[in-house]
């Protein structure tokens, strides 16, 4: 009956209302649209096809906005292929003071099925959602004399080029030497770019390339850039190390490895070696977890509740209950979504680039994590 | 002699636009001929055109009256059914699994949500409204957000009409298959919820004409006409929307998203042409077949003529252009026309397949220039897959 009078009450409201002058605003709802994990939509301004298996797409803002970063950062390509929407992240590789476009380049890897896509297929005009800048592999800006020494291998070559060119162009005072190593001469991804800034900037750039199978008439050291080599082309740069003087390692993990010994065995100080590691995490569908569980993350003294249904990862979990966790690439590769795991275990996509002691200390990464019991995460 | 049209013009706007709905609205039920439809629609045409039960605020409660259908010795009654079961299990689907990080900007020209052919704005100029770009561009981000707006209304009516239904329906595979139907329901309301909200960032209200359509078969008793309204009316009509925006939209998550939700909606229009097909041509006298004719004519033609987004011309043009100009704008719109064509190249076939199609309807069809529309293949008879293949060819 009551239900009934309220009913009735509402109709003559209504009715009222229709032909008075205070109809309600057809508009029920607004809400601010929730930011894509500050993704934005690049397009591919133009190609260039740097060898047989490497491109550069150098991409711009549809709207022209300007597009920032440091030299040596990486930006996070998310590609639709085959119904998945799968994230890669690829260096930067010009220079940071053009402020309106980036080049990305990216080589064909045998399994890559993203990579495999834009080196084939990937056309000027196209468009993808790209996160970041991201990572941390980068010099800090200086006006002293300085000495950068980067060591790089294969498609290794991209952040130190972005490095390279950033410097040369911005800074008077910082002198670079590049080792560069590859399998053959046609492999050097940007031999004709490396060169014409030798010519440019003359004693300012030096670059030895390293070669494991040269060509008839290669009158430079042939063979693997293993330790060895490196103290050679170290030598034959007769550079002395000092302490304004940083090295900058990117390349396949043993070339790394055996890059780091020779500099520690010639006395570098740890601090001074910076590495970028280029191998991107994937999902390991072995350990994946395969139930929903409930994940507390405890942030700036609140506590926060959700829960994670696989194939979800507890950072964009975390994102889509409006929790606003830290992060970046996404992919595994930066470190900025690191976070403690007090209680639980997860299950996290390797390769990414947390460090032995990260790991001991109980550290993982959110955006390549999913719980594989109930789980409490901290925030730093 | 009174001349009507000067006479209402000489009324203040706003009562103008008030007497025009409410003629409107009576115009709808004076037109239905048949008694027993009129007496079935009359009731939820009053509370939604006239009461606007839709839109008084929370909650709208709508009493049922269905009896729901036991049966403890679990028979396996329609292969059919168990065969659509079976394929709607292994096509469930998870809403998480779309691409939600992607950039929706409603502002942006270079990535347009809808198509811009909803609005002819060179006729709109014609009656003296002209839009900047910007104005544009924000009058194309209401009508996207009016329309998905729609789709989620209907999908919560189709959630707890597909909850009904499951009661009422009398085969017991029937049942199976329906529970599958109330979980993507429940996801559909999701995604266009999450959408709407979280990338338009606007919800608008139901539609009257929406709002009497989901009324009418959810307070009705009958089961076969809860399976007519929700099955073959409603999900035409949705499948001629969705296929509309999926052909003309360029934003990526919008139209992936549609993609999955015409998947399911097909196999929910295939399982009401297997119900229905079954119980029309069996077990209803030719009294019950008219009537059941007859009300699906008039809710087509409610449905051809009704979806006229006033809720659109209260927010942006009231004032500006009256309703009857307003009407004629967006009845005469490539995009509306488009949609009517998706409509009912869906609903027809499928009419014809249930046999509400008889000879003594079509003569009404035919003034209404839908039969046209009719020769295509029923829901029984195509996939989704191939629906979307459709689509996408003509796109």
């Amino acid at each position: 009956m009551l239900s009934s009078l309220r009913a009735l009450k509402r109709d003559l409201a209504a009715i009222a209302t229709t032909l008075g002058a205070s109809r309600p605003s057809p508009v029920v709802q607004t809400t601010r649209p929730v930011p894509a994990r500050a993704h934005r939509r690049l397009r591919v301004a133009s190609i260039v096809r740097e060898t047989a298996d490497a491109v550069t797409l150098v991409l711009e803002d549809p709207a022209g906005a300007p597009i920032r970063f440091s030299p040596g950062q990486f930006f996070t390509l998310v590609v639709p292929l085959e119904g998945e929407v799968i994230k890669r992240a690829y260096s930067a590789s010009s220079s940071a003071a053009d402020g309106q476009r980036v080049a990305v380049t990216i080589k064909r890897t045998p399994d890559g099925r993203v990579s495999k896509y834009l080196v084939e297929k990937a056309r000027a005009g196209d468009s993808f959602e790209v996160l970041g800048p991201s990572g941390s592999f980068t010099p800090v800006p200086a006006t002293h004399e300085r000495l950068l020494v980067l060591v790089g291998g294969g498609s290794g070559i991209t952040p130190l080029l972005s490095i390279t060119r950033t410097l040369l162009a911005t800074e008077p005072a910082t002198r670079i030497a590049l080792v560069y190593g590859n399998r053959a001469r046609e492999d050097v991804i940007f031999w004709d770019a490396l060169e014409s800034l030798a010519t440019t900037h003359g004693p300012r750039f030096r670059i030895r390339h390293v070669l494991e199978q040269p060509s008839a008439g290669w009158a430079d050291p042939a063979g693997r850039l293993d330790g060895e080599a490196l103290a050679r082309e170290l030598d034959a740069l007769g550079e002395p190390d000092g302490p304004t003087t940083d090295y900058f390692l990117c390349g396949p993990e043993p070339m790394m490895r055996a890059a780091r010994a020779c500099l520690e065995g010639r006395g570098v100080a740890a601090a001074r070696v910076h590495q970028e590691s280029f191998a991107a995490a994937h999902a390991s569908a072995a350990s994946a977890p395969t139930s929903p569980q409930l994940v507390t993350v405890l942030i700036r003294g609140d506590q926060k509740q959700f829960v994670v249904a696989p194939p979800r990862t507890v950072l964009e979990t975390a994102l889509d209950a409006g929790i606003d966790m830290p992060f970046s690439c996404t992919v595994g590769g930066c470190g900025t979504c690191r976070v403690r795991l007090v209680e639980g275990h997860v299950a996290m996509e390797e390769p990414n680039c947390l460090t032995a002691d990260e790991r001991t200390q109980g550290y993982v990464l959110a955006c390549v994590a999913r719980p594989a019991s109930p789980c409490t995460f901290e925030v730093p | 002699m009174l001349d009507l049209d000067k006479l209402a013009h000489m009324l203040p706007p706003r009562v103008r636009n008030a007497l025009d709905a409410q003629i409107e609205a009576l115009g709808v039920l004076t037109e239905i001929r048949d008694p027993r439809v009129l007496a079935s629609l009359a009731p939820s045409g009053v509370r939604g055109l006239l009461l606007h039960r839709g839109k008084q605020g929370v909650p709208t409660r709508i009493r049922a009256s269905h009896y729901a259908h036991f049966d403890w010795t679990y028979p396996t009654d329609f292969p059919e059914m168990r065969m659509l079961y079976d394929r709607a299990k292994s096509g469930q689907w998870d809403s998480a699994s779309l691409p939600w990080s992607t950039d929706v900007d409603p502002m942006n020209p270079e990535i347009p949500i809808a198509p811009d052919y909803f609005l002819d704005f060179s006729a709109l100029e014609g009656m003296g409204v002209t839009l900047d770009a910007r104005e544009r561009l924000q009058l194309s981000h209401s009508i996207i957000a009016w329309m998905l707006s729609q789709f989620l209304h209907g999908e919560q009516g189709a959630l707890f009409a597909a909850a009904q239904v499951t009661e009422a329906v009398q085969f017991f595979d029937g049942k199976l298959y329906g529970a599958t139907q109330v979980m993507d329901e429940g996801r559909h309301v999701e995604v266009f919820h999450r959408y709407v909200t979280e990338k338009l960032g606007k919800l608008y209200q139901i539609n009257d004409n929406l709002f009497v359509i989901i009324d009418a078969l959810m307070s009705d008793g009958r089961w076969d006409m809860k399976f007519l309204g929700m099955q073959i009316m409603v999900e035409g009509l949705a499948l001629g929307a969705f296929g509309t925006i999926y052909r003309g939209t360029k934003e990526p998550l919008l139209r992936q998203l549609l993609k999955m939700v015409i998947q399911d909606e097909a196999r929910h229009v295939h399982y009401g042409v297997l119900a229905l097909r079954e119980h029309i041509t069996k077990s209803l006298s030719e009294k019950e077949r008219c009537e059941r004719e007859d009300w699906a004519f008039e809710v087509a033609l409610l449905m051809r003529n009704r979806f006229l987004m006033y809720e659109l011309y209260e927010e942006w043009f009231e004032g500006r252009i009256t309703r009857a100009q307003w009407r004629e704008l967006v009845l005469g719109s490539p995009g509306l026309r488009e949609f009517r064509d998706v409509m009912f190249t869906r609903l027809m076939p499928n009419l014809r397949e249930i046999g509400l199609l008889s000879p003594r309807i079509v003569p009404h069809y035919e003034r209404a220039e839908l039969m046209k529309y009719s020769a295509g293949a029923a829901a029984n008879e195509l996939t989704g897959e191939q629906m979307i293949s459709d689509l996408d060819r003509v796109a």
